[in-house]
């Protein structure tokens, strides 16, 4: 086992991977610690798929637009997609935040229909762009089920970058972000800015979730999300511990489901999001099963 | 509007009219709430009482009408306002200590990127040693009891350092016992602070407050003590229930009361 592990170290792309997974944990513990107590899982779901929007125009874009727009770059050999379907789903994931925390802030509608909408437009006009471009559609399945095998070492750059905007706004925002996370009507009354303030989580929401697509996949993001959150919240009872807690276990259920995937070779996503499902049950049953253990021994 | 006392006037609510797409909860509701006063609200469910709150803490602009707070308008007048919510059934999981719940009271002094000092921590232990949860900062607002949580509210209402105190509901998910310690507590404070609350549970309320009014569409307040069967029967329709529930009889009490404020009428 330790030699495979050792092994699989010799290639760069494994490291990569490592990397990647351990520097997404960080944002994904911080933002998924309010995604879990705010309640907002779905809303991350749908900013999520709405990403997939985004990255049906960056298709479009590359392949059908530039080569028009810059006909000599259509002749070169490189026909990889580049950036454009990642700046795609940045675009329409911070859009589909915004949109979605507008709508529920300043109108009566239902969140959950907004979310059901916005998902599901989202998906749809990603489907279409991709329809309507040219030329190879190569590694589309790459952003539905996660590619962290693929991560290059530029991308390990700009993970690194947004783990240090999304810690420091977080950081920067922290009593307000404990407030409306607690109490918005309190913190309404005491002048907090919280719509603006809750638009900016979601923000911070759509950043995490697209860094969080390569590893495992926009329709797994939200089960990644909130799993070491979830777990974390069963015993620790102070926020910031409760980060550092889903950072942890974040790390170390990327890391053991990279692993497995390796040694079976099985798809490194799902082999991540279900090591952690794994570990979501088994701490739920952890309160019955010490209860249970409890009430074996005999009484005094 | 005259005052037998020179006291100032700390909310001023002016032919007020409030609700939600058109339909009016409160009409032409006129209320003074003045220095010290300690002022209780009672009125059916639906009466309006949470929307009175809601239109004093600046979250549902009035239809029509004027209301400030200690002269301005509400939402500026607000950080003047101790809001004490409902203890509802909330997220027991929340991961946050008692401390951090006080000291929230404290936000609207800090501005966005602004820590809170030594002086707010030193005004939220003040605060939770009034209502004895000082030895209790660090645990988790989860495993307090109702009592425990409500007060844990109030500490947060005063770290504020208000000049009123509006609570909604302050014993509603509390059993008589602890509901007569928070109301002994209310009656402490309010030498120091104004109070104006309202429950809908009127037997314990009436023994504690200054002076009561009832709400139901309308507001019934005269500044006094008693509940007068017009009152009631105006706000309530059906006076027969509540004596069914037996109203203290301090609430029907036959002196008059020192009458030291006159309602506007």
């Amino acid at each position: 086992m330790i030699e495979a592990l050792l092994e699989a170290l010799q290639f760069s792309f494994m490291r990569h991977a490592l990397a990647a997974g351990v520097l997404v944990s960080v944002a994904c513990g911080i933002v998924g610690t309010f995604v879990v107590i705010k309640r907002i899982v779905f809303i991350s779901g749908g900013i999520a798929h709405a990403a997939y929007g985004g990255i049906g125009l960056g298709y479009f874009f590359r392949y059908s637009l530039l080569p028009v727009l810059f006909a000599e770059s259509a002749a070169t050999a490189d026909q990889r997609p580049g950036s454009w379907p990642l700046l795609g789903a940045i675009l329409f994931s911070l859009l589909a935040a915004v949109i979605m925390g507008l709508i529920q802030r300043r109108t009566r509608q239902r969140v959950d229909t907004i979310i059901g909408v916005v998902w599901a437009i989202g998906m749809a006009i990603g489907i279409i762009f991709v329809d309507l471009s040219a030329g190879y559609k190569v590694d589309l399945m790459s952003y539905l089920f996660g590619s962290i095998l693929a991560v290059e070492r530029s991308e390990l750059w700009v993970i690194l970058g947004l783990d240090v905007v999304i810690a420091a706004l977080v950081a920067l925002f922290y009593k307000e972000l404990l407030a409306i996370s607690f109490d918005e009507t309190f913190a309404t009354v005491e002048n907090v800015p919280v719509d603006a303030l809750y638009v900016g989580l979601l923000c911070l929401i759509a950043l995490t979730v697209v860094m969080m697509m390569r590893v495992v996949g926009l329709i797994m993001v939200i089960a990644m999300l909130t799993m070491p959150a979830a777990i974390a919240a069963r015993f620790v009872k102070d926020m910031k511990r409760m980060m550092v807690v889903s950072i942890v276990l974040g790390m170390a259920f990327i890391v053991v489901g990279l692993w497995l995937s390796y040694v079976w070779n099985l798809t490194s996503g799902a082999s991540i999001i279900l090591v952690s499902g794994v570990a979501y049950l088994l701490s739920l049953a952890a309160g019955p099963l010490r209860q249970w253990a409890l009430r074996r021994v005999p009484g005094t | 509007m005259q005052s037998s006392e020179e006291r100032r006037e700390v909310i001023t609510v002016r032919h007020l009219w409030a609700g939600y797409d058109g339909e009016q909860v409160l009409e032409d509701v006129n209320l003074s709430v003045y220095e010290g006063d300690f002022i209780g609200l009672i009125g059916p469910n639906g009466g309006g009482k949470t929307t009175l709150l809601r239109v004093l803490l600046g979250l549902l602009p009035p239809t029509r009408g004027r209301v400030e707070i200690m002269g301005r308008p509400v939402r500026e007048g607000r950080r003047m306002v101790g809001y004490v919510p409902q203890v509802v059934e909330f997220d027991r999981e929340f991961p946050i200590s008692v401390w951090d719940v006080a000291r929230m009271g404290r936000l609207g002094e800090r501005r966005l990127l602004q820590p809170y000092t030594a002086e707010d921590d030193e005004l939220v232990a003040e605060a939770l040693r009034e209502v004895e949860l000082y030895d209790m900062r660090q645990r988790p607002i989860g495993e307090l009891s109702g009592g425990q949580r409500q007060r844990a509210y109030i500490a947060r209402a005063l770290a504020t350092q208000p000049k009123v105190l509006l609570l909604d509901e302050p014993t509603s998910s509390v059993d008589p016992q602890v509901s007569t310690g928070i109301y002994e507590l209310l009656r402490g404070l309010n030498e120091k602070v104004t109070i104006l609350l309202v429950s809908h549970d009127m037997n314990v309320i009436s023994s504690y407050v200054k002076t009561v009014g009832c709400l139901n569409r309308h507001l019934f307040y005269h500044g006094e003590k008693e509940i007068t069967a017009d009152m009631l029967e105006l706000a309530y329709q059906c006076p027969v229930d509540l004596i069914a529930h037996g109203v203290p009889h301090r609430v029907f009490a036959q002196h008059a009361h020192d009458g030291s404020q006159e309602g506007e009428g």
